[in-house]
């Protein structure tokens, strides 16, 4: 018998080789239970599998491939317990339901296996995709512009932060792991964000946000905007927190200068008490504030936009003053039409009284069409002025009573001068001395200058200067009036000059020293040119010549000891004068004097 | 020369009336008249006073102040005596206002005299009035 035959012999190798019998009956038994052993342990795995991944595999399934193995594992073990014999009638039912069971177990577990195979696969893609996020969110997180940081939540200890956070405040990133957060901020502000961050932390609110001052490194305080939510476990406890915080500083301190700017905007309008308005072209309406309708006596009400064609601003502008209607509407046209971006314009307005307020009113367009570059709106302020009209009126009138008052005074004077005039005379004719005589016409023509001062300042519109020309004109032509000398004749140059008082005074007093020595000295005939010139000088002084067509002389230069010499020294003096004289063959009087400066 | 200014004019005296209610001024006035070879007839300072004595003399110049005591001023007297008298009329002003030459002008005086006046100035305006 061959190896073939002891193999494969119908009867059983114990019965080919009963020396091996023993043998093999434990190999049936051992294999037996090692098989139901397996089986309950693949069972065991698979119950633990679907026990952490109930999704896997459906229940009833898991119930059949358990039933199957439990049967499967019975049937093994009643075997291995019955070597040798043939199969008892419960052993062969239980066998039989092992088969079935199996059977039925894989039939309903094999379609599960391409689920099982896509599930894996779309886990590994999961994890892949989280990674790729991961990485992506790290990228985030640290080139981000805005200052990011992730806190440990509760104490708000800091486990990350990103540059533009870190910058923000002075400090690497690394230098604030580990600090507080609150560390970061001003006590002064903590107790306000420590409530809030209370309730982001209980769950009371979803945000915290908050805009507060940080402190840097130095001390310095930098506004910041935080915005931090929480991220919570399935318990709802917080494991950790994640803010973003922009810097808000520059923001913030235009927003200041813009709050200061119109407050002090406001402060102008309500100390000045305007009025202020706008109107949409677009929509052809106007609007006015309360005090610009109080301006109007409520002709037209506040604070509703109104057609501008309708009856309340037409009523409004027929209480305009006609006489200064013309130029209002032309202010108003060169707005409308763009042509100016603001106009001022000031008129008169019939109050409910009767009376006229003024009115002072500046327009300035404030947005153009971008298009048809056409004014869009205008805005517009509005401003009584009647007090200040009043007042200027006023103030015109003192003028005008100081002026009367001042004309009067040198009516008075001048009249005066008359009257010292006619007495100088009277006392002339009484004296027989031609040497006395002549003295006192010398001192009526000196008396005449003082009063043509005075009458030329009464002429004057200013009431302080004058004119020098149509001064020296009539004072020298006096003088040959006054005597016997219609054969003289007089040259006159004198360039436009305001004088006052103090100036004209001294200078009329020496044109008429000089222009009556002339006479008497050289034109002694009673013929003859008499030559006056007063022009700005090349030094920026005033040149003052007399000269005379004569036979030429020693000239009265003050060195004597006569009244005349007397006097136009001094008042050559007195005008921080110098004076020169030369025959050419005449005498030629040149005398530089200080401008006539207004004191 | 009209017919009617021929024979209201030959019926004038050769004299002046001066109406000046400042006496020196007046005085000196009539002095420097008097050197002038003229004969003053009266003086006057007020308006009423003037056209009286306008109306007494008949003189044939009139130096008038525009400022005057009393009711009405030079150019009120000047009219009345103008029209009751003929006589012609020089004004003397202190003044220069527009105002006050305004007032004047009414008249159509034969000349303007601004204070303070002298000697020739007075006797020009006479020999021209005179001559016209």
């Amino acid at each position: 018998m061959g190896l073939w035959n002891w193999l494969l012999s119908p009867i059983g190798a114990a019965a080919v080789h009963p020396q091996m019998a023993r043998t093999l009956t434990a190999l049936q038994v051992v294999s037996d239970l090692i098989v139901g052993l397996a089986c309950l342990s693949l069972f065991a795995a698979l119950i633990w599998l679907t026990r952490i991944r109930r999704d896997l595999i459906e229940r009833p399934i898991v119930r059949l491939i358990g039933a199957a193995t439990l049967v499967t594992a019975l049937s093994q073990a009643m075997a291995a317990t019955t070597p040798g014999t043939p199969p008892s009638a419960l052993e062969s039912v239980i066998r039989l339901l092992a088969m079935g069971l199996d059977v039925a177990a894989v039939i309903a577990f094999w379609p599960m296996v391409p689920r099982l195979g896509a599930i894996l696969s779309e886990r590994d893609d999961a994890l892949r995709s989280l990674a790729a996020s991961e990485a992506e969110y790290r990228t985030s997180f640290e080139s981000a512009a805005v200052g990011k940081v992730l806190a440990e939540p509760v104490s708000a200890v800091i486990q990350r932060v990103n540059p533009a956070f870190a910058h923000m405040l002075g400090y690497e990133p690394e230098d604030l792991v580990g600090t507080n957060a609150w560390d970061l901020s001003f006590p002064e502000d903590d107790e306000g964000a420590r409530l809030a961050w209370g309730r982001l932390m209980s769950g009371e609110a979803q945000v915290y946000i908050r805009e507060k001052p940080y402190r840097r490194r130095d001390g310095t305080p930098v506004w910041a905007r935080i915005s931090a939510s929480v991220v919570r476990d399935d318990q709802g406890v917080p494991i950790r927190t994640y803010a973003v915080i922009e810097n808000i500083d520059e923001r913030r301190k235009a927003e200041l200068a813009a709050r200061e700017y119109e407050a002090r905007l406001r402060l102008a309008v309500e100390s000045a008490q305007i009025g202020v308005w706008e109107i949409d072209f677009a929509k052809g309406q106007a609007r006015l504030d309360e005090r610009a309708s109080a301006m109007t006596w409520g002709q037209v009400p506040a604070e509703i936009w109104l057609p501008l064609d309708g009856p309340e601003f037409a009523g409004w502008v027929a209480r305009i003053h006609p006489d200064d209607r013309p130029v209002r509407d032309a202010a108003v046209k060169a707005v409308r039409e763009g042509a100016k971006d603001v106009v001022q314009m000031e008129y008169r307005v019939r109050r409910p009284d009767g009376a006229w307020g003024w009115q002072s009113h500046w327009r300035a367009i404030v947005e153009r069409d971008p298009k048809t570059d056409a004014p869009t709106r205008v805005l517009g302020i509005i401003m009584d002025t009647t007090q200040r009209a009043l007042a200027e009126v006023e103030l015109r009138a003192t003028l005008a009573q100081r002026d009367l008052l001042l004309r009067e005074v040198y009516h008075r004077v001048k009249n005066n001068l008359q009257i010292v005039d006619g007495l100088v005379m009277m006392q002339a004719r009484q004296l027989k001395d031609p040497t006395a005589a002549e003295a006192l016409a010398g001192l009526r023509s000196r008396v005449y200058a003082l009063g043509l001062v005075h009458h030329q300042l009464m002429a004057s519109t200013n009431l302080e200067t004058f004119d020098l020309g149509p001064f020296l004109q009539e004072l020298v032509r006096n003088i040959l009036d006054g005597g016997d000398h219609d054969a003289v004749s007089l040259d006159l140059d004198v360039e436009p000059l305001q004088v006052d008082f103090d100036f004209a005074i001294p200078l009329g007093l020496l044109v008429t020293e000089l222009v009556t020595n002339a006479l008497k000295h050289a034109l002694r005939d009673g013929r003859g040119r008499i030559m006056v010139s007063c022009r700005p000088s090349p030094d920026g002084r005033v040149l003052l010549s007399v000269a005379d067509d004569g036979p030429g002389r020693v000239a009265n230069d003050g060195g004597g000891a006569g009244l005349g010499s007397i006097i136009i020294a001094g008042l050559v003096g007195q005008l921080d004068g110098e004076m020169t004289t030369r025959n050419a063959p005449g005498l030629v009087t040149e005398i530089t004097l200080r401008t006539p400066e207004r004191t | 020369m009209t017919d009617l200014d021929e024979r209201v004019m030959s019926q004038l005296e050769d004299c002046v009336l001066v109406v000046e209610d400042e006496f020196l001024i007046a005085a000196s006035l009539k002095m420097q008249l008097e050197d002038l070879g003229m004969q003053v007839c009266g003086t006057a300072d007020t308006a009423l006073d003037a056209i009286a004595m306008a109306k007494q003399f008949r003189p044939r110049v009139v130096l008038m102040d525009m400022r005057l005591k009393g009711q009405g001023d030079g150019v009120d007297a000047a009219l009345a005596i103008h029209l009751s008298v003929g006589s012609k009329v020089i004004f003397i002003t202190g003044s220069r206002e527009p105002a006050t030459m305004a007032r004047i002008q009414e008249d159509h005086p034969a000349a303007v005299l601004f204070k303070p006046i002298y000697g020739r100035q007075l006797q020009t305006a006479i020999e021209g009035v005179l001559a016209g």
